[in-house]
């Protein structure tokens, strides 16, 4: 056997480069799967049956296009004016109750998430600080060794293979 | 489309090393030909304007595949292999100048195939700047910005494979005596 080279000496890089840039010059393209052409033709039938409305915007018929662009604009200066109109209107009484009567549960629920958050705030501010500080540290160190196992068990199981 | 299918297929298999992915890849960039068919169906230029959508295609498959494996891949990267490619080359592979020398009595058709399983066996950050400094012809400075790596690394690991392409290709198909010949 002949004793190896060393590869990083600047004369041994450019004969390795030349000769591997040959080889790879002489190589012919790769023939294409014969289902290539089939896969291309059948997609681009099936794009071509799709109609115009599940398409992307910009194959939408142009008179649909600004159809859509002034619907879009007269809708927000719908919203926008009718937000200002009811802001004034809304001080009255009859408004308000038509309005929030069915909206009583929602009320209710709110409440009750209020208390909850007010009881989980009160929680929080009892506990030592000390004591928060070891279990942010507990789950910062549970999450890296979630992910280091997760990583480990990707290697064994799946890279490897 | 029959004119230009081997060459879009073989860009994304050869930078992918994986044939269902490419096969996918070249169809994406077909639809987009059929796109701009209009431009492009009298357009001296066809070819060098797939080339370039299938090579930023695939690019940006492996680019998206690399985000999303990348924590775990590097895990994985085998140190050993390469140590093992930078360790040495023997010095009857230096000595030839030309593939025939480096085939020696391998048939052609033998010889492609041999060439592209060692292309699909180096892996990732080591075949797609070889593919892109061979076959697509990008100066390594392009390589580096495409794929958002040092240009110092990009030069590494383009010898690194060229080593490795060298060895595996020596490996197949010669014996010692047609090495020193």
């Amino acid at each position: 056997m002949t004793e190896p080279l060393d590869s990083r000496h600047p004369q041994n890089v450019d004969r390795i480069e030349r000769l591997v840039g040959t080889v790879l010059k002489e190589q012919p393209p790769r023939r294409a799967p014969s289902s290539l052409e089939a896969r291309v033709m059948a997609e681009l039938e099936r794009r071509a049956a799709l109609p115009w409305w599940r398409m992307s915007f910009l194959h939408w018929p142009l008179l649909v296009k600004a159809a859509f662009v002034l619907g879009s604009l007269a809708l927000v200066k719908f919203a926008l004016t009718s937000t200002v109109i009811l802001a004034g209107r809304v001080q009255s009484d009859p408004v308000v109750e038509t309005i929030t009567r069915p909206l009583g549960w929602a009320g209710r629920t709110a409440d009750s998430f209020s208390r909850a958050a007010s009881f989980c705030s009160t929680l929080f501010n009892a506990i030592p600080s000390h004591w928060l500080y070891i279990g942010t540290a507990l789950a910062i160190t549970l999450y890296i060794a979630a992910v280091a196992l997760s990583a480990t068990a990707y290697r064994t199981l799946y890279a490897n293979k | 489309m029959h004119a230009y299918q081997d060459m879009v297929f073989s860009t994304a298999a050869r930078l992918t090393g994986n044939d269902a992915v490419a096969e996918d890849l070249a169809q994406e960039t077909f639809l987009k030909a059929y796109e701009h068919f209009d431009t492009l169906k009298e357009s001296p230029t066809a070819g060098g304007w797939l080339k370039t959508v299938v090579t930023n295609l695939t690019l940006n498959h492996l680019s998206r595949y690399r985000k999303r494996w990348k924590f775990f891949s590097d895990l994985r990267r085998p140190d050993a292999e390469e140590d093992d490619s930078e360790s040495g080359v023997p010095e009857a592979l230096l000595g030839l100048s030309s593939p025939d020398d480096l085939f020696g009595g391998v048939q052609a058709d033998e010889r492609r195939a041999i060439v592209e399983r060692a292309l699909k066996q180096l892996p990732e950050h080591q075949r797609v700047p070889l593919v892109l400094y061979h076959f697509e012809e990008m100066p390594y400075q392009d390589i580096a910005q495409h794929l958002k790596v040092s240009l110092p690394k990009i030069k590494t690991d383009i010898m690194r494979a060229r080593l490795a392409l060298a060895k595996v290709m020596s490996g197949s198909g010669l014996t010692l005596e047609n090495l020193e010949t």
